[in-house]
């Protein structure tokens, strides 16, 4: 290592550079965002609307896009991964906070399915879908993310006092909140930067 | 100090980042005693809450009141290590994040509970008019698995990103009960909770509670 005398004004400002240089690189397009988004909210409503107009016997059947829409996922982040440099700190928690998030969800659906305790689904569904969202805000210090987190919180105690199908539409609402605006928002800044 | 008469090598910059770095480790969840409260606090709950359960008798309150009380001691410690720490990290910060929603995720979920056992208290009711007999699924026993889902969640993310495998491993282990409890009647619900607290932060609290006693806290 060459013996380059740094003052400590140049170290704090190497240091600055390089948090700099960490926080542009949080190479978020927001396609995830707006792929479950829309996803969810699309199955939302047509479940709501099966319901209504009772043409089939089982309208749930709607929510298996949601393996179809993993198995998408799966296969997009791989190609990513192939194609990006190194991660930085905050991408790591990132991370880590929505694989979480997704292996949450997978506990949580085996668990109502042997429990039949569907009545609580939607509720808890729409709190954990809060706390990712707001986390992922916190960490990119994007305001939308971290409102549209409240927004869920909030959602997830209205929807507490709905026993029927019009707790989907609850649903719908927390995905366009939480998932779909700030998705567009972070895919205009993304082509914006790029 | 005087900036400009004081120059650093390469080597003694880096040797002050990672002396700030290291400063700012032995921050609220670092020095293991949060994890140390609620692991006690949770692990206790959920034992006395089990003999309560086995053994036929009610205390004169709530054990569960006791993680409300919890909370004052935490305050105190968090306020304490926020003045003694003038550098606190990035991921401090984070980590704050993740545990205050975690606090806030168990307000709701208790919440989300009580509404739903008040809507289903009517069906329960009526069905027992109905048969003569209570009804083979109650919310309640159900509950216990939605706590220790919510209980891994930042448990692993925090074990994961501070490369803690004990904390991992036990929020692992937190979902793996939450999968049990789903076919278990209540009491065992209740002695999986006391492993589940006591794997992921009772035990992790300790070894890093030694740890920052021996000043070997480095790689954390």
């Amino acid at each position: 290592m060459e013996q380059d005398d740094f003052s400590p004004q140049q170290s704090l400002q190497l240091i600055e550079a390089m948090i700099n240089k960490a926080k542009n690189r949080i190479s978020e397009n927001g396609y995830l965002y707006l792929l479950w988004g829309w996803v969810i909210l699309i199955s939302a409503i047509s479940h709501f609307v099966l319901l209504q107009i009772k043409i089939i016997s089982h309208p749930e059947i709607v929510w298996f896009s949601c393996i179809a829409t993993v198995i998408f996922q799966l296969v997009y982040l791989n190609r990513s991964r192939k194609k990006s440099n190194v991660k930085t700190y905050s991408e790591e928690i990132i991370d880590y906070v929505w694989i979480s998030f997704g292996a949450c969800m997978f506990v949580l659906s085996f668990i109502l399915g042997k429990s039949n305790s569907w009545i609580s689904m939607y509720p808890i569904v729409i709190m954990l879908y809060g706390i990712p969202t707001f986390l992922s805000g916190v960490i990119m210090r994007f305001t939308p993310l971290k409102v549209g987190g409240i927004c869920c919180g909030i959602l997830a105690m209205a929807s507490s006092y709905i026993h029927n199908e019009y707790i989907l539409l609850l649903l719908a609402a927390a995905v366009i909140a939480a998932w779909i605006i700030p998705g567009y928002i972070l895919k205009n800044r993304f082509k914006k930067l790029n | 100090m005087d900036n400009k008469n004081n120059p650093l090598s390469q080597e003694e910059s880096l040797l002050l980042i990672s002396q700030m770095i290291n400063k700012a480790k032995n921050s609220y969840h670092e020095s293991g005693i949060g994890p140390m409260l609620w692991g006690t606090v949770i692990t206790v709950c959920s034992l006395v809450t089990y003999c309560q359960i086995k053994f036929d008798f009610r205390l004169p309150f709530d054990i569960w009141l006791l993680t409300l009380f919890a909370i004052i001691p935490q305050i105190i410690l968090v306020a304490r290590e926020k003045k003694k720490s003038k550098v606190r990290g990035y991921d401090d910060l984070v980590m704050d994040y993740i545990w205050s929603c975690f606090g806030i995720g168990i307000f709701l979920l208790i919440f989300i509970n009580a509404n739903i056992i008040e809507a289903l208290q009517p069906v329960f009711s009526h069905y027992k008019e109905l048969t003569g007999q209570k009804s083979m699924i109650t919310y309640r026993s159900f509950s216990t698995s939605f706590f220790l889902l919510l209980y891994g969640f930042p448990t692993i993310i925090t074990g994961g990103c501070r490369k803690f495998k004990p904390m991992l491993w036990g929020g692992i282990l937190c979902w793996i009960c939450c999968v049990i409890t789903v076919f278990t009647p209540n009491d065992i619900d209740m002695l999986l909770t006391a492993l589940s607290a006591g794997a992921a932060w009772l035990i992790p609290g300790i070894i890093l509670y030694q740890k920052n006693v021996k000043g070997k806290v480095t790689n954390v």
